[in-house]
């Protein structure tokens, strides 16, 4: 447990209200601002018991497993199962109004394409980091 | 070399401390450690500290107000009841354990005589950076930064020694490389 990052948690709860707040736009016009917030608050509370059973689990693993494509490869199952979760819940819940629509599919590929966003973002990160170790390294022997 | 124009309880102290860093103390030198109340020497760059302040100025003098003071350009370490010297950049890593502090190189490793606060301080600006409690990194042969989950990483070397970056030092390191 005191592995477990609590920064990560509180930035997967906002991760959900923005996800949530995206979804507003899928959402039948007819909703009341207030059913909006509300949907918008369960969204941000999903990303964050999401993000702290994801930070339970990764705590969990060992470090000696540890390597890029392990990594990249952990957190695209985790993206996964996430939206396979999310995909369960859509049709076992059924939402007439969506269904009615045929807006389920864009909704997916919007949840979908934030996290690939999220996870491109990260490999991004991956390369940067090990762009500024290489410049570090330059620079110290310069000196 | 320094200069110390203080207390004799204070100079005993600081002269200690500064031997801890192989500071030689010189009436001579153009640097002078003051405590204050004392005269300061208008011919000289001097550092100024209350009396109980006297380990901050250590800490000023050895993080690099007068870098070329310390000249610890190597390391005295043993091995197989064999004492060898080797140059900082030769060091991958340094590590405290139950047999006191150990220097690892491509060539073996070492037993040395100084805490791991020691090197951090005086050999951080040789590219040494703290990666958990125990260990401390040349970061001039870390190969890779592997990002891990819950805002650790593992640095691995150019031996393929891995090495795990906690939680707590992670900021430090991102700091460093201004990730």
């Amino acid at each position: 447990m005191e592995k477990i990052n609590g920064k990560n948690v509180i930035k997967s709860f906002f991760l959900g209200l923005f996800i949530g707040v995206i979804l507003q736009a899928y959402d039948p016009a007819n909703l009341s601002i207030f059913d909006r917030v509300v949907s918008v608050l369960a969204s941000g509370i999903v990303g964050f018991v999401i993000g702290f059973i994801t930070e339970g689990l990764t705590a969990r693993l060992p470090i000696r497993i540890a390597n890029a494509r392990t990594y990249f490869f952990i957190n695209n199952l985790i993206a996964l199962v996430v939206t396979a979760v999310i995909v369960g819940f859509l049709i076992l819940i059924p939402n007439r109004a969506l269904e009615n629509q045929g807006q389920w599919l864009p909704v997916i590929l919007t949840v979908l394409g934030i996290v690939c966003a999220a996870n491109a973002l990260d490999y991004w990160m991956y390369r940067r980091t090990q762009a500024k170790l290489e410049s570090f390294k330059a620079g110290m022997r310069e000196k | 070399m320094v200069q110390l124009l203080c207390s004799n309880r204070i100079y005993d102290k600081l002269r200690q401390e500064l031997a801890k860093y192989r500071i030689e103390v010189d009436p001579d030198s153009g640097l002078a450690l003051v405590e204050r109340g004392y005269d300061q020497p208008a011919d000289k760059l001097c550092l100024v500290f209350d009396a109980i302040d006297y380990m901050d100025a250590v800490k000023l003098l050895v993080s690099g107000v007068r870098a070329d003071l310390l000249s610890l350009d190597t390391l005295t370490g043993l091995s197989d009841n064999k004492f060898a010297v080797l140059e900082p950049r030769e060091v991958l890593y340094l590590e405290a354990g139950s047999d006191g502090i150990l220097a690892y190189s491509p060539s073996g490793r070492y037993s040395v005589k100084d805490t791991l606060h020691y090197y951090e301080t005086s050999w951080a600006a040789k590219g040494f950076i703290r990666i958990n409690k125990s260990q401390l990194v040349n970061l001039l042969h870390v190969k890779e930064i592997i990002p891990w989950f819950n805002s650790r990483y593992v640095l691995r070397l150019d031996n393929g020694v891995e090495l795990e970056v906690s939680k707590m030092f992670s900021k430090k390191l991102r700091t460093t490389l201004k990730m």
